[in-house]
């Protein structure tokens, strides 16, 4: 409040006038100390002596006891008080000075200097040096605030005859820093035998806090009132007495409107009124114009920014809180585009206080203040702003974050940048749920982090290249594929069989997840969508028929994916014209995005010139002509945008960059495309070819994942025992006896319903934590249920000890034929090549006998309608949220088994860390990104057809999986 | 890790050309099931009857050797098959006989599998593998 208060009030500072208004410094300089401590007796003063009596105290103390006063806020009108009232803060006793003769007799003194600075002699000390300081002005009393009648005294409350004649003495105060040496020193010339008695006192000359008081109660929404801070830092928090619900009402009430062109700046002679200096006062002359479109009663809010105090520069612009949407609606349109004047208030006219007649004729001569044509746009807090209050309120330092910055689109509707197209749902939402998964997914190619050729920093966003690498470092595509860091995959490409039919090929990609497929057939909508393109000047060309012509880029050869987190962004940049042809498009995906236009070589005349616009999600966003090659475009990082006055958060924006790479010739390049998906490259492709070959994303989303959350996953998943029951109902089926393989078995939630069958099972699985969770928990039952009927006996002995062996389902450590089934559930879809899935088949068909079965289960992609689980592509990460009471004990066992080096890491750093999973600080859960590959329909039977040794018996979908049962023919 | 499945296991890699079968044990700690089973002597039997066909006999022999129990006959005979309590003692050998901890050892190659708390880890390194190329 004191930083506001200087706002405000640094501003009165003018000498000129306090000289004319308050007594001279030399006055109060005149005024001794003795003389003031005789005054009651020497010097009558009706006002005095009434305070001085019994009578009078008690009614004062009476009325004070019933009276409660709060210091008036900054932003606060001028109170309602039929007085004003100021505090007067700080060190208002002398100190006894060090004389050297002084030192051996100092209890003299200290006698006398208890009969001056009773209460009733420093109250009346200071009402003749206000009285002096203030000529005229109507101080009523003064009183010591401090309840103990010993010294020392701090506080002091003054009581003047008008709120405006306290604020005036406050505002003297403040500019002239009055201290209690100022108003109580004695003038040694003065009176000489007094004088060498004060000579033994010093006064601090550290300035006294005065501070203007009300005594009404905290503020109502009935009072208009204003603050010298723009609404980023609109109040959060209730004052106190306020209830909370009284202010989220009013916040939700207001709408903020930003005001700016206040002061005509083109005209350089215009020198503003001092009294613009002052924010109070531009509020009350803001105010009272504005104050027609308050139609609720309720006041309007203003906020003038305090930057200006430390720029030196006058007020432009302030943010208008209005108490109702409509209002709000109703000033924007009712001062767009307006020029008013500006009203010094008459409050400030009063002359029945301090002002002489001179300054009268001053303020009356007082320039009214012509303003700019106005501008207005909606604004909003941001949410740096929230986050800055909030920390204030609880002490804690903010983070440093978002820029504060938000702009309005619609403020630049006026610019037109030529060759700027804009089409919105260019996609559908299905299609962009497709997309999102294939791009953000498992199989996503993400290129390895560049240097930016800009600004030499790694490019931070996560960056996909098909066709050809852009190089950041040189601002250059790399041309030939084969040199190093040139290796992308492809473009996607569509099988020429679907070419005449681009739209039901789409359709079919959507409804299948194919994601990669559905990107070929975008790239294709793009290259054969027909852009109609504003020509340069519309004014300029008044013939309609060349107002537009039209623009196709089939020759689109390059996809840059970009993943924009919210608060990223790019900076301003025009495409490398040598390596791009003209038609830069750009797909926008989940999130939209302000994108910020500005002309390259900046003309004279149309100085900033600048263009914002918005990119709603799935829309797409052409660049051509001047927009291209003259135009820089950027995206602002931070984490709001406002369009048409609204603020959006940004979410996480996927931009789907197609662009034509030319050679040196300025020639399309020949466009690269492949059919085959996901898309390969580099090492990735090389490993991928051989299936025993363990692919990163298996170990790191997969086998890492299961390791790490086995004994959750015992707990809620398989110790509840929720068996698919086609599977179950394959076991019952199996002759009495069999040996089965349950190939990758986990935590080997189908061993009872094999040992109910009567048959022997072997559970093989790649993760031993998950392996241990079967044999402790199957020992458990065991030891649980010793006379349970229910449970045969074949299986009670089992159960004690299930065979169970760690291995990998690429590798199956049986012999050949020696099972007489085997049953593989939940396993195939993490499995993440093609190649590996006909491994794990062929393996299950080498360990049975002949004529032995095989059931297979995995996850389907098409989901039933009631399940929780959408999946939007084929390869996707399915989160685990795991709890931390689980990992607890799986991290101090990998620490026992000297897995982890860092046992000092909090559990869910050391996961986040080392398994690349999320915490979710809010829920306190580790989210691990299990990935998982969902078969469409008939993809099982199709991979089953790649393996000779068995041949499909039965096939279906059942409960959101696609099983098959195999039958084993060699 | 019972002898019953340990009669399956066998050695994958590379090197063994399929052929990584029986393992030998070297066994560090058995554990033999003193409590008779509660199941019918006749489900016994009859377990074990239907086990007979799968299983390797000779291997069987040797690993119960291994674990040391010298008693098997070398040769599986008709008679035997339907001896009851022939096939009752079979049973205690199949299933009642655990190896806790010790070591798998693969008869062609020498690969070396551990056995810890019953679970034998048969996991191979990549470079191990066969090359499947499809």
């Amino acid at each position: 409040m004191t930083k506001d208060d200087k706002v405000n009030n640094d501003k009165i500072r003018n000498p000129d006038t306090n000289a004319k208004s308050f007594a001279m410094i030399s006055h109060v300089s005149s005024l001794t100390f003795i003389s003031r401590a005789h005054s009651h007796s020497s010097q009558p003063n009706t006002m005095i002596r009434e305070r001085s009596t019994m009578e009078g105290q008690e009614r004062d103390q009476d009325k004070e006891a019933s009276v409660s006063f709060r210091s008036v806020l900054p932003h606060e009108p001028l109170p309602a008080d039929s007085s004003g009232y100021i505090h007067v803060q700080g060190a208002l006793e002398p100190k006894l000075k060090k004389d050297k003769g002084d030192e051996g007799k100092p209890s003299a003194n200290q006698d006398q200097a208890d009969y001056y600075w009773t209460k009733q002699g420093l109250e009346e000390a200071l009402h003749e040096a206000l009285t002096k300081i203030c000529q005229g002005s109507a101080l009523q009393s003064v009183s010591v605030l401090e309840d103990n009648s010993s010294p020392p005294y701090t506080k002091v409350r003054l009581s003047y005859s008008s709120p405006l004649a306290a604020l005036k003495v406050v505002q003297y105060f403040r500019a002239e820093k009055v201290s209690a040496h100022d108003l109580l020193l004695v003038s040694p010339n003065n009176d000489n035998e007094e004088a060498t008695m004060t000579s033994h006192w010093q006064f601090a000359a550290r300035p006294l806090q005065a501070t203007l008081l009300t005594t009404q109660p905290f503020l109502s929404t009935q009072m208009a009132w204003n603050r010298s801070n723009p609404p980023k830092f609109r109040r959060l928090i209730a004052r106190p007495g306020e209830p909370v619900e009284l202010l989220q009402q009013e916040r939700q009430i207001t709408r903020y409107v930003f005001l700016s062109g206040l002061v005509d700046t083109t005209n350089k002679n215009n020198n503003n009124p001092p009294w613009w200096d002052n924010s109070r006062q531009v509020c009350e002359a803001i105010r009272s114009q504005l104050h027609v479109y308050d139609t609720s009663g309720k006041g309007i809010e203003l906020y003038i920014s305090n930057k200006k105090k430390t720029s030196n520069r006058t007020t432009h612009f302030c943010h208008v809180g209005m108490r109702s949407p409509e209002d709000a609606r109703a000033l924007m349109a009712g001062l767009q585009g307006k020029i008013l004047t500006w009203k010094q208030p008459c409050d400030w006219n009063d002359t029945s206080t301090c002002t002489t007649e001179q300054q009268q004729q001053q303020q009356q001569q007082q320039p009214t203040i012509q303003s700019d044509k106005l501008f207005l746009d909606y604004a909003a807090v941001t949410k740096r702003s929230e986050a800055k209050a909030t920390a204030k309120a609880t002490g804690e330092d903010l983070v440093k974050g978002e820029k504060s910055r938000s702009e309005c689109t619609s403020v630049t509707k006026h610019v037109v940048v030529p060759g700027l197209v804009l089409i919105t749902d260019f996609i559908t939402p299905q299609e962009e749920q497709v997309l999102l998964a294939a791009l953000t997914g498992p199989t996503a190619p993400w290129a390895p982090s560049q240097t930016n050729f800009s600004n030499s920093g790694a490019v931070k966003r996560r960056v996909q290249h098909y066709g050809y690498v852009f190089d950041y470092e040189t601002a250059n595509v790399n041309r030939d594929r084969s040199q190093p860091g040139s290796d992308c995959p492809p473009m996607p490409g569509m099988p020429p069989s679907d070419m005449s039919s681009l739209e039901a090929y789409t359709e079919t990609c959507t409804a299948e997840g194919r994601g990669w497929e559905l990107m070929a057939g975008i790239a294709e909508r793009t290259r054969r969508t027909t852009f109609e393109i504003q020509a340069k000047d519309d004014d300029e060309e008044e013939q309609q028929g060349q107002s537009t012509i039209t623009k196709q880029f089939p020759k689109l050869n390059q996809i840059t994916v970009n993943v924009y987190e919210p608060g990223e962004g790019i900076g301003s940049h025009v495409d490398t014209p040598s390596a791009f042809d003209d038609g830069l498009i750009s797909v926008s995906l989940n999130g939209g995005v302000v994108m910020e236009f500005r002309r390259q070589q900046q003309q004279q005349d149309d100085e900033k010139i600048k263009k914002l616009v918005y990119l709603p999600p799935r829309s797409l966003l052409l660049m051509s002509g001047p927009a291209r090659f003259e135009w820089e475009h950027m995206i602002v990082t931070r984490m709001t945008d406002t369009h048409e006055g609204v603020v959006l958060h940004r979410s996480r924006r996927v931009s789907m960059t197609l662009r034509t790479a030319i050679d040196l010739s300025g020639e399309p390049m020949p466009c690269v495309s492949s059919t085959r998906f996901p898309p390969v490259w580099g090492t990735v492709g090389q490993s991928a070819t051989d299936a025993l070959v363990t692919p990163s994303m298996e170990r790191e989303h997969v086998h890492a994942v299961y390791d790490a959350i086995a004994t959750q996953w015992h707990h809620t998943r398989g110790k509840r025992g929720v068996l698919w029951p086609g599977a179950t109902q394959f076991l019952k089926e199996l002759p009495e006896g069999s040996i089965v393989a349950d190939v990758g078995c986990g935590d080997g939630k189908y061993f009872p319903a094999i040992w109910e069958a009567g048959s022997y099972v072997i559970g093989s699985d790649i993760s031993l934590p998950l392996l241990q969770q079967a044999t402790h928990a199957h020992q458990q039952d065991a030891a649980s249920q010793p006379d349970s009927r229910r449970v045969s006996e074949h299986r009670q002995h089992l159960q004690k000890k299930p065979a169970v062996l760690v291995a990998d389902c690429m590798n199956v450590p049986l012999r050949s034929k020696s099972c007489d089934a085997a049953i593989c559930i939940a396993v195939m879809h993490h499995l993440s090549t093609r190649d590996r899935r006909i491994r794990c088949i062929s393996e299950l068909g080498r360990i049975v006998k002949v004529g032995g079965l095989i059931n297979i289960q995995a996850w389907a992609m098409e989901q039933q309608e009631k399940s929780k689980r959408k999946f939007a592509g084929t390869d996707v990460f399915v989160p685990f949220n795991a709890q931390p009471k689980y990992l607890e004990a799986a991290k101090n066992t990998a620490i026992a088994t000297g897995m982890h080096p860092d046992p000092g890491k909090s559990t869910a750093q050391l996961y986040s860390e080392e398994y690349n999973a999320d915490y979710d600080e809010q829920k306190g859960l580790v989210v691990f990104k299990r990935y998982c590959h969902m078969y469409r329909t008939g993809e099982l039977e199709e991979l089953v057809q790649e393996v000779d040794t068995v041949e499909l018996y039965e096939s279906g979908y059942e409960s959101g999986n696609h099983f098959v049962i195999l039958r084993v023919v060699t | 890790m019972r002898l019953l499945t340990h009669n399956t296991l066998r050695n994958n890699t590379a090197d063994a050309k399929g052929k990584g079968f029986p393992l030998k044990i070297t066994a560090t700690e058995i554990r033999v099931e003193e409590t008779a089973p509660t199941m019918e002597v006749d489900r016994q039997v009859a377990f074990c009857k239907n086990m007979l066909s799968r299983l390797d006999w000779p291997a069987l022999v040797q690993a119960s050797r291994d674990m040391g129990i010298p008693t098997l006959p070398p040769v599986l005979t008709d008679e035997m098959a339907h001896d009851t309590a022939f096939l009752q003692a079979l049973y205690k050998i199949l299933m009642q006989v655990h190896l806790e901890q010790g070591m798998l050892t693969c008869p062609v190659t020498g690969r070396e599998f551990p056995v810890t708390n019953g679970i034998p880890n048969m996991l191979l390194e990549e470079e191990e593998c066969e090359h499947v190329k499809l």
